[in-house]
């Protein structure tokens, strides 16, 4: 396990968190957060420990993985700091550090599964990846998939990029990139 | 041009062990004895004390000394001092020079033996350039006793009675139709919930009547020209379209106008006639016709006003008049205006009715307000909850970045009227109570004590969506409470926004035309933030109250009285010593491309288009250099610091005795 | 009218988004270039799992559109089109950045440059033509169609540029253009659906749907009108054996095609989950 100060450097410095020192904790990001109410920490006291080092408490918090992109608190924050950028920093982090995988990385994995095979994406092919993990969440939605099937809405067939070849070296070179940063 | 031949004494100053704990003064005093035309060194323990003072003095006086150094502080410190010094000696003040051992020096310097040389070696400079000073002459110029206050707000109301009081002559220009500014819109005044009509209405009478006061009500400053005690100034008069002599104040014009617009006054929150008076207790109260909304102007009829007005007073052929004015000082007291929350859209100012600014509140608040005081929501009911929300465009790098001092305290006493008339439930939020002040913290204690809710978060959103049925036609406060760290979701019947305070608009020209500089935030900037509160770069301007920043009504008042006391000062000298170190133009040399005047951040300089030329004005200069820097030409000296006494200086200080001996002889050959 | 297109990957399986695109595009005359060979742009997933390929997916969309000499990018999803403008953003700053993902681009031959325009249709639609230009094709009186303009998260955020964050308008104006009625004050048009998380955290979202919906319900709007395929998506299901007051959820560009006299069979309006039926 990777000790606090170490991977508060990490966040501070790789990843450019050092701007969460501005913040003055006036709490306008977790009243913007749709999901706050249901986060371990709302981004605020996440960010106050952050920069105190309690960093594998942050990286354990379902906070993170919580975020949905929304923006609401980046555009109110008083100090300017880019919150959403810092939540895709920490999921990152986490995923490094081998946190055990939330249902939203397993989501996040079944969507790039078949963007990396096929560069384009079908609903199906993500529901059925994240299916195959969460059983209970993909019974729960097969009345919803059959409804969506009699509307002709369920695009069965995979899809993918013609020149799948040149696709993938891109994404392969990108891949040795992201090792060696 | 020299008189006589240089004739040195160089004085190094101990400054008790300030200077003499690191520099060794006796060897530098020693040193300095044996450098060329220098008749005298000693060093003594503190150079600006009387017997100091008085030892250079006698020096002049005994051993015919033309010239004098004193090795000590910085010249800002203490070359007034000593230059008085000389002076009384019988030798031009302006033969002197500083060498500044301390600041630059024994301070900075670790090593003893390094402070040493370097004492020596900015004596050197200093005295290769006293030998090249010349003999300057600073004029004297008379004081116009009379004072422009621009502003009649509570500051500039209380500078103009403080100088009228004094005996002098007080003009008082005020754009809005009547004084009083911002504070004759409020209700209470925290801590002590005084009512502000009260005390302030009879400040509003004293200026109307006082003697001494020539008010300009409607009027705006439109030039401004001269220097320091000589001052004219442009005032456009706008038009009433009412005789003000004529005029008994009866209000039977307004009570007949038939076109209704929103009153400026309670902001929006009521209706006023075209002809108005912006509120009961307005002084004068003599109306104005608001052409925009005027039926005669617009559409060339009605006339109901003149028609029923039985003095005769209505003047439709009235025209705007640039009066022309002549002051020595300018007071600059143009307050604030409060921020326009409609960017702002989370919180749905404009969208919902329940949701109010502060300024607005004040004026419900106010007994010759919207609701005669009583606070109910805009249906006529009285709200059982009401929101408070602080920082709104304030401390927020979006909108203004500095706290605006007063929404702290004013937001509190809303919470104790709100208590007090209603009985609802009053939720602060705030993200830090701010209560710096004479019996702040108590007001702070004492609302705590009412029950009120504090609840630190910065609210994130106001919105008509309800959750629970019976808040229904309630407005939702979202906000994090921060320290109990959960997501409040509030129903509440009103809301008032605590909006920030910005500098009120036209700050800008107002200091363009005095020659003054604005902030990054647009607030004024004083001479000095610590020393030079209520004074500017530009002599003779002064500034009091909320154009400098956001203040409350005791330091407004405190720094109008400040102001006034400043500018009686001048006042009372009578005559000002213009500072003979100011730029000169050669006007052989001078190809009139104006790049000087273009630098010159004082506007001090002016071209004459007949002559082609530029000129200073030596009572605006105040010698920065920028002119002399930039002339492509070379046709501008700074008197004081030309390049004979610069260079002088420079070969001082870079060349050995040895260098330095054999070029000052031939060049004072 | 000219301009790049990038369907993104749900385009096409949204309800009926594809055909009214295409009817109202014909008619208006924007002619709509598909870029070749395009890929996902990796959205939020990509921007919580990687740091390079993150841009790397954009970059190449964007790199092929230069290639085929388009200079503008024109959008139907929000998190496309924040997506592609957050890479441009980002990739316009840092050169370090820019330079790994031309390497990468470089094994395919591309180059990204990031000299481009990312709009969004309707936004192309609203600020781009004459408000007569679409007016013409008016054939159907919505004058009393009440329509609650729901614009999500990432059209308006974080830019705020062409429009407000919170409480944006340039669709009200062009439900207005075509002669239906903006729901004037649709508090919840930016409120988030809960985007990806409806998948794995539906308890969650699902009272943020309920609230968009409520908020249009309550206030009389016979439909929400969304510019997004996973906006639309979840703000339909949601409802979908709720047991709450329901609404249907449509396209703009199907809204506009109600106007222009199309069918709501040539819209493909039966795919929604919420029925819809034009009763005005």
């Amino acid at each position: 396990m990777m000790t606090d100060s170490v991977l508060r450097d990490r966040f501070f410095k790789k990843y450019h968190g050092q701007e969460i020192e501005n913040c003055i904790q006036c709490g306008m990001c977790s009243g913007s957060c749709p999901l706050a109410p249901h986060m371990d920490f709302g981004p605020r006291q996440l960010f106050a420990m952050a920069r105190e080092g309690d960093m594998n408490e942050v990286l354990h918090a379902n906070t993170i993985w919580l975020c949905v992109s929304c923006y609401n608190c980046v555009v109110k924050c008083p100090r300017g700091i880019s919150i959403t950028d810092h939540m895709y920093s920490l999921k990152k982090m986490a995923t490094e550090v081998g946190i055990k995988p939330p249902k939203m990385l397993h989501l996040y994995r079944s969507f790039n599964a078949p963007v990396e095979k096929n560069g384009r994406l079908t609903d199906v092919m993500a529901m059925a990846g994240y299916g195959l993990r969460h059983p209970g969440a993909a019974m729960a939605n097969v009345p919803l998939g059959l409804k969506m099937l009699s509307r002709k809405r369920l695009e069965l067939k995979p899809a993918s990029v013609k020149n799948i070849d040149g696709f993938q070296r891109v994404l392969k070179k990108a891949k040795e990139l992201e090792r060696v940063s | 041009m020299r008189e006589s031949k240089p004739k040195i004494g160089v004085y190094v100053c101990h400054c008790g062990t300030n200077i003499s704990g690191k520099v060794d003064v006796e060897a530098v005093s020693e040193y300095a004895s044996a450098l060329p035309h220098v008749a005298i060194a000693k060093n003594f323990k503190f150079m600006c004390s009387s017997p100091g003072q008085q030892l250079v003095i006698d020096d002049i006086r005994k051993n015919d000394l033309n010239r004098v150094v004193v090795a000590s502080c910085s010249p800002r410190m203490h070359e007034k001092t000593f230059r008085t010094a000389c002076q009384a000696a019988g030798i031009n003040p302006y033969y002197f020079q500083m060498a500044c051992i301390r600041e630059h020096d024994s301070w900075v310097t670790e090593d003893p033996e390094a402070a040493t040389q370097k004492a020596k070696d900015l004596v050197r400079g200093s005295v290769a350039r006293v030998a090249h000073h010349q003999q300057l002459t600073s004029r004297v110029v008379d004081i116009n006793p009379n004072v422009l206050v621009i502003g009649g707000g509570i500051s500039g109301m209380q500078a103009a009675l403080d100088i009228a009081d004094g005996g002098k002559k007080v003009y008082l220009v005020e754009r809005d139709p009547s004084i009083g500014g911002n504070m004759s819109k409020f209700d209470k005044t925290f801590p002590t919930l005084d009512c502000a009509a009260c005390i302030s209405t009879p400040k509003l009478v004293a200026v109307g009547q006082h003697e001494n006061i020539e008010m300009m009500t409607y009027s705006e400053v439109a030039d401004v020209s001269g220097f320091v005690g000589n001052f004219t100034v442009k005032i456009r008069k706008k038009p009433r379209y009412v005789d003000a002599d004529k005029c008994t104040g009866c209000g039977v014009c307004t009570e007949k106008c038939p076109s209704k617009v929103l009153s400026e006054f309670d902001h929006d929150l009521t209706k006023r006639k075209a002809i108005f008076t912006p509120f009961p207790q307005s002084v004068p109260n003599t109306p104005v016709i608001d052409t925009e909304n005027c039926l005669f102007f617009k559409k060339g009829k009605c006339r109901a006003c003149e028609k029923f007005c039985e003095a005769g007073a209505i003047d439709f052929e009235q025209k705007e008049e640039i009066v022309e004015i002549n002051v020595g000082s300018i007071i600059i007291a143009t307050g604030f205006e409060t921020f326009d929350p409609t960017p702002l859209t989370q919180y749905g100012f404009g969208r919902y009715p329940e949701v109010y600014t502060s300024i607005q509140f004040e004026r419900i608040n106010n007994a010759t307000g919207p609701t005669s005081g009583k606070i109910v929501t805009k249906d006529g009911k009285k709200p059982e909850s009401v929101a408070i929300i602080h920082c709104v465009g304030s401390r927020d790098q979006n909108y203004m970045k500095y706290c605006s001092r007063v929404c702290c305290m004013y937001s509190m006493k809303f919470a104790h009227l709100v208590r007090e008339k209603t009985g609802a439930e009053v939720y602060e939020f705030y993200i830090d109570i701010r209560s710096p002040g004479k019996g702040y913290e108590e007001f702070y204690n004492r609302l705590q004590e009412e029950g009120t809710h504090f609840i630190r978060g910065k609210v994130s959103q106001i919105t008509d969506m309800v959750d629970s049925p019976e808040d229904e036609g309630k407005l939702m406060v979202v906000a994090e409470d921060t320290l109990a760290r959960k997501v409040r979701r509030i129903p509440v019947d009103m809301v008032v926004l605590s909006v920030g305070l910005k500098p009120a608009a036209g700050i800008e020209d107002i200091a363009r035309m005095v020659g003054i500089s604005v902030d990054s935030d647009g607030w004024i900037n004083e001479l000095h933030p610590k020393l030079g509160p209520l004074a500017t770069p530009s002599d003779g301007i002064f500034i009091a109250g909320c154009c400098q920043g956001p203040k409350d009504i005791p330091d407004s008042v405190a720094q109008g009285q400040g102001a006034a006391g400043a500018a009686l000062s001048l006042i009372s000298r009578g005559k000002l010593e213009i500072e003979a170190a100011v730029s000169a133009i050669d006007p052989e040399r001078c190809m009139g491309c104006r790049q000087c005047e273009e630098v010159c951040v004082y506007g001090a300089i002016s071209y004459h288009p007949a002559l082609n030329i530029c000129e200073v004005n030596e009572a605006i200069c105040k010698g920065c250099g920028n002119c002399a820097a930039t002339c492509p030409n070379k046709a501008i000296d700074l008197k004081h610091f030309n390049n004979d006494e610069l260079l002088a200086e420079m070969e001082g200080l870079m060349f050995g005795p040895a260098d330095f001996h054999h070029g000052t002889d031939e060049q004072a050959a | 009218m000219k301009y790049g297109f990038f369907p993104g990957c749900s385009y096409k399986g949204a309800a009926g988004y594809k055909e009214s695109t295409e009817a109202v595009s014909r008619l208006l005359g924007i002619e709509l270039v598909e870029i070749q060979d395009w890929n996902c742009c990796g959205a939020t997933s990509y921007w919580s799992t990687q740091s390079i390929e993150a841009y790397v997916l954009p970059a190449r969309i964007m790199a092929l559109a230069e290639k085929q000499g388009l200079s503008e990018i024109v959008n139907v999803c929000n998190a496309c089109y924040s997506t592609l403008r957050k890479a441009q953003e980002k990739l316009a700053q840092d050169n370090d950045l820019n330079e790994k993902v031309n390497l990468a681009l470089a094994e395919e031959g591309l180059k990204y440059t990031g000299n481009l325009n990312i709009r969004h249709l309707m936004e192309v639609i609203v600020n781009d033509l004459n408000a007569d230009d679409i007016k013409k094709h008016i054939k159907k009186d919505l004058s009393g169609f009440v329509v609650a303009p729901y614009y999500g998260c990432q059209l308006n955020r974080p830019w705020a540029d062409i429009d407000d964050a919170h409480y944006p308008v340039l669709m009200d104006r062009l439900i207005e253009m075509v002669g239906a009625k903006p729901l004037k004050n649709y508090s919840a048009k930016t409120e988030c659906c809960g985007a990806a998380h409806m998948v794995a955290h539906k308890d969650l979202c699902m009272p943020l749907n309920n609230r968009i919906v409520k908020d249009a319900v309550s206030k009389s709007a016979q439909t929400i009108c969304t510019l997004c395929p996973l906006c639309q998506f979840n703000v339909d299901a949601s409802q979908y054996k709720s047991g709450l007051p329901m609404v249907p959820v449509i396209f703009f560009t199907q809204m506009m095609g109600l106007a222009f006299g199309l069918s709501e069979k040539d819209l493909k309006l039966q795919k929604l989950l919420t029925p819809f039926k034009l009763a005005v």
